[in-house]
């Protein structure tokens, strides 16, 4: 199987030209001007349509579930005001500025155009890496914003490698990426880092499916935040009380399942196996290199010819010829 | 339903208080604005619309504090003042911010997010007998930072809107310590949101705001001054906001209050090895927490 991995490794990258993004802040800070959350710093390109519903959707203060200071929490979503994919990457940054208790949430909000999303991958993965590369923006404690520059996404962005395979059984994961395509709204609890199944969750979706998902792992439940799918830890009181009535879907780790989508399931199974038998890369490239064009029809098809090869059945060079031949047309 | 979706008609429905979106009859929170449904059924119960005071002010200026302060006084009688709270809910401002300040911290930062904020929703009257008339009150305690969003974009919080278009009074608190120091941030932020109260009424140049405000200036016991000429203090340190009052509103009358009684202030380095400096409210001493309540309700 190390040859597959090789074969579907070698094919032309999708991505060729640099791209850029749009970024900003959205903190707690002082300033003459004012104080608390809001955003503290944005690059030329964000519209003030943009500015406005980023604030009213943004976390704000004790909104990461995990307390800790190595806390993460990611949203991923498409804005309203302007279509733009909005990749919202949440940490803690010390305390809260009043010191009246809690850590200052720090959100990086990158902002694409979905085309672009698409080359990338559609996975908040490699912009997280990208960022992290990025040299921290001057924004003085107590002085007034700074513009940020837009943000130049390379040609050679790393590949998201599943961190949880070991740990995490994979049809666990399996049921997590169901829950993300299943269409209807949910709250799904995940266990403590939840926002790490959730990026496993998503490298095993066929690329061209990421880019429908929206969801927010590791926040509070808020509806503030207008996303189809919100991932915690587990189905607390406040869970209850902000979803009593409105008909959202609740599943708790064990209602996990690609039961979730049944239209998907046949590819998740074949994910979770792989997944479980320790071909996590192999699964990750091939759920990456079905981008643009690929339909639900042609997944379908490509199931049955890996689970023929699997059966020993079919050669492995027949996937690579079937891929190359979907790329041609 | 959901919170993206849009409502169907077709299910039987029950009309929110503050936005009058439509919603389920289950639910417990707006599916719009957030607000606690409870509201809505507790109000049917009464069979009376209560009236809404909002409690506004900029970040950190205190409000929580107040208003916590304020339902703790009304519901051990303060003043002679019977107060009953609709809801275990309306209870858990005050509590929070007692057993904060017991602790000797300040209660935390409230969230920007509508439906984590704190509603109270109260039962109040002056005693007086049998003739007195009872009051049903609804206070949320909203985020500064959501007011402050509010103000420089409006339709940010639908929900802020529709609260001040509904509200029988406001209660305006402005950080007098910060005022007393020569601090222009204050009386900024105070001129907008007057502002933006007076834009909600687009009255005629010669009429005025009918809706009574209560100034309240927080903090108070840094400047104990403001205590002796409230009034005089406004004019002289708050002069944007003073001048915005007299032209644009009726009905206006300014107050000085205080929670701390004595505050400490504790020094260290946190985690990240930044120095910090954490106030540490020692007791608390209650002034002028009820007179602009009471002057308000007067007014309503």
């Amino acid at each position: 199987m190390a040859d597959l991995e090789n074969l579907i490794a070698s094919l032309p990258s999708t991505l060729e030209a640099p791209i850029e993004c749009d970024r900003a802040i959205f903190t707690s800070l002082p300033s003459p001007t004012g104080e608390g959350y809001r955003l503290v710093s944005w690059s030329a390109g964000v519209r003030s349509e943009e500015r406005v519903e980023l604030t009213r959707r943004a976390p704000s203060h004790d909104s990461i579930l995990d307390e800790t200071r190595h806390g993460r929490a990611t949203m991923v979503t498409r804005l309203a005001s302007s279509g733009r994919v909005m990749v919202l990457l949440a940490r803690h940054a010390g305390e809260e500025h009043t010191r009246r208790g809690g850590s200052r949430v720090w959100s990086d909000i990158l902002l694409l155009t979905a085309a672009d999303y698409a080359r990338i991958g559609s996975h908040p993965f490699p912009l997280g890496e990208a960022l992290a590369h990025e040299p921290i923006p001057k924004i003085a404690a107590r002085g007034s914003s700074v513009g940020l520059g837009r943000m130049l996404l390379s040609n050679r962005l790393p590949a998201y490698v599943p961190a949880l395979c070991d740990s995490v059984p994979a049809e666990r994961v399996a049921g997590m990426a169901a829950s993300l395509v299943s269409g209807r709204e949910t709250v799904a609890a995940a266990g403590p880092n939840c926002a790490a199944l959730v990026a496993s969750a998503l490298a095993m979706l066929p690329s061209c499916l990421r880019g429908h998902v929206d969801f927010a792992a590791g926040l509070r439940v808020s509806r503030a935040r207008q996303v189809r799918t919100t991932v915690v830890e587990r189905l607390d009181l406040d869970v209850q009380r902000a979803t009593r009535g409105q008909r959202i879907e609740c599943l708790d780790e064990a209602e996990l399942s690609v039961g979730l989508a049944p239209a998907w399931a046949p590819w998740l199974r074949l994910m979770a196996r792989w997944w479980g038998t320790g071909r996590t890369e192999l699964a990750s490239r091939l759920a990456d290199r079905l981008s643009a064009g690929w339909d639900q029809g042609a997944v379908a098809r490509l199931v049955g010819l890996c689970d023929a090869i699997d059966r020993q059945e079919e050669a492995p060079d027949a996937l690579v010829s079937f891929l190359m031949r979907r790329a041609a047309a | 339903m959901g919170w993206t979706q849009s409502y169907a008609p077709d299910q039987p429905q029950v009309r929110c208080l503050i936005c009058d979106a439509p919603n389920a009859t289950d639910v417990v929170v707006c599916s719009e604005c957030a607000a606690p449904m409870a509201l809505v059924h507790d109000a049917i119960a009464q069979g009376r619309a209560p009236q809404i005071i909002s409690v506004l002010g900029e970040s950190n200026v205190g409000k929580t504090v107040y208003l916590g302060f304020l339902l703790d006084m009304l519901s051990q009688r303060a003043k002679e003042f019977e107060a009953i709270p609709k809801g275990a809910y309306s209870v858990d401002l005050q509590q929070n911010v007692v057993s904060s300040m017991t602790s000797r911290c300040f209660p935390e930062k409230t969230a920007m997010e509508p439906d984590r904020w704190h509603w109270a929703y109260y039962q109040a009257r002056k005693a007086g007998g049998r003739k007195s008339k009872w009051y049903d009150l609804v206070m949320p305690d909203m985020a500064g930072e959501s007011l402050a969003a509010e103000i420089a974009n409006p339709a940010t919080y639908r929900v802020i809107r529709s609260l001040l278009s509904r509200s029988a009074g406001s209660l305006l608190l402005v950080d007098a310590a910060l005022a007393a120091n020569g601090a222009s941030r204050p009386d900024f932020f105070a001129l907008k949101m007057m502002s933006y109260i007076d834009s909600l009424f687009q009255g005629k140049r010669d009429q005025k705001v009918q809706t009574p405000v209560a100034v309240v200036l927080c903090k108070a016991d840094h400047c104990p001054e403001s205590f002796d000429d409230t009034s005089r203090f406004v004019q002289g340190n708050l002069s944007r906001l003073w001048n915005l009052c007299e032209s644009r509103f009726q009905t206006v009358e300014y107050f000085a209050c205080s929670a701390v009684g004595s505050l400490a202030y504790a020094t260290g380095r946190d985690e990240d090895g930044v120095d910090y400096v954490r106030p540490i409210p020692l007791h608390t001493s209650l002034q002028g927490i009820l007179e602009p309540f009471e002057w308000l309700i007067s007014k309503i």
